[in-house]
């Protein structure tokens, strides 16, 4: 036992003076195993519902407050609630869903507006943030925060309505949180508008939740990210690897061994460079 | 005698760590990213042998197959992301 762990981790005459760990062969190995992981990740992904997926926390009724509070923040006035636009983004978010694609002009060339039309919501100005793959609302709001035009969206004087859907679903082959928020205001609206008094959030909010609505929801909340598990096991093997490097070189440098190999040090920089952003990626699209 | 190869592995790492902000504050690159963050560093391994006159067939396929391993991680992450 003690040997084997010697040969695959540590420079001897066993492994030719490199860890066995750090052969081509075994790399190609490591290659193999997180190719072989991936497609099972998204087999299961696809075909047992509720296993693996996006633990999303992110609800309407937050996303709301926390544009609201944005806006208050910023000293305007906060969006209504409008039914109509509720049911654009449903539409939305059924069409991408249904349609397989992530834009926000359909394959087709159905605009963001078209959806508008369709329910009767009579726009003066309209506008549309995507998010998708999150997993509590605070990121989505922080993500659209941190680009231009879709701060500008959330913090424009022009808008006096909002509408948003989240949808739980498998989307372009993985499972997702997906989430749709328009904004409008209709024609014939003052503006900048008066502060009516805010609708409560749960009358009106179309948060689908799965098995209502879009086709091809799933009936499982799943109880483990595909994310997670993925950086988990990206960050281990990387971590393994860091390790062996370290002490192969040592070894090697205190033995005084030559030998034809990488360099140790680049290899080092390189996977700490990868560990670093394996631990810095947060999940998380928007358009 | 000290300050080739320091330039060689302060180059290596500033160019790793410039991809690899683009890598983070553009999701919609890393695809494109996670490829030439491999790329780099497998080009990097054969200049900088090819400089030292070490660069063997086993030295090539070594950095190649920890540019594809990582460039595989990156991609596989990006995608879950």
């Amino acid at each position: 036992m003690i040997k084997t762990l010697s040969h695959l981790f540590t420079p001897q005459p066993s492994n030719n003076y490199k860890a066995k760990t750090l052969h081509i062969s075994s790399l190609s190995i490591f290659l193999i195993i997180v190719m072989i992981s991936q497609i099972l990740i998204s087999f299961i992904g696809k075909n047992v519902p509720g296993v693996l997926g996006i633990a999303s926390s992110i609800t309407a009724e937050d996303l709301i407050d926390l544009t609201n509070q944005k806006r208050q923040d910023n000293g305007l006035t906060q969006l209504e609630i409008n039914p109509s636009l509720t049911s654009a983004a449903m539409q939305k978010a059924a069409d991408m869903i249904n349609k397989n694609y992530w834009a926000h002009t359909s394959p087709e060339g159905r605009t963001p507006w078209t959806f508008f039309k369709e329910v009767d919501y009579q726009y003066l100005y309209a506008g549309e943030n995507l998010a998708r793959d999150f997993l509590d609302p605070q990121s989505v709001i922080n993500a659209w925060m941190k680009s231009p035009t879709h701060r500008d969206n959330i913090l424009s004087r022009r808008y006096q309505d909002v509408g948003i859907v989240v949808v739980h679903d498998t989307f372009q082959g993985q499972p997702t949180t997906l989430v749709v928020q328009l904004f409008g205001t209709q024609i014939g609206s003052a503006l900048p508008s008066v502060d009516k008094g805010i609708q409560p959030a749960e009358a009106v909010l179309a948060e689908i939740t799965p098995g209502e609505g879009v086709a091809g929801l799933k009936d499982k909340i799943p109880f483990l990210s595909s994310f997670q598990l993925t950086k988990a096991m990206s960050i281990s093997l990387t971590l393994i690897l860091l390790s062996v490097i370290i002490f192969d070189t040592i070894i090697i440098t205190k033995k005084k061994i030559v030998r034809l190999s990488g360099k140790g040090l680049a290899h080092l920089i390189f996977l700490g460079i990868l560990l670093i952003l394996l631990l810095g990626i947060q999940p998380g699209l928007i358009l | 005698m000290l300050a080739k190869p320091f330039t060689s592995y302060a180059a290596l790492a500033v160019i790793l760590a410039a991809l690899s902000l683009v890598f983070l504050n553009f999701p919609a690159s890393r695809f494109t990213i996670s490829i030439i963050i491999g790329l780099s560093y497998f080009l990097w391994g054969l200049l900088t042998h090819f400089k030292d006159k070490t660069l063997h067939l086993s030295v090539i396929l070594e950095y190649l197959a920890i540019s594809l391993l990582a460039t595989t991680i990156l991609i596989f992450i990006s995608l879950r992301a």
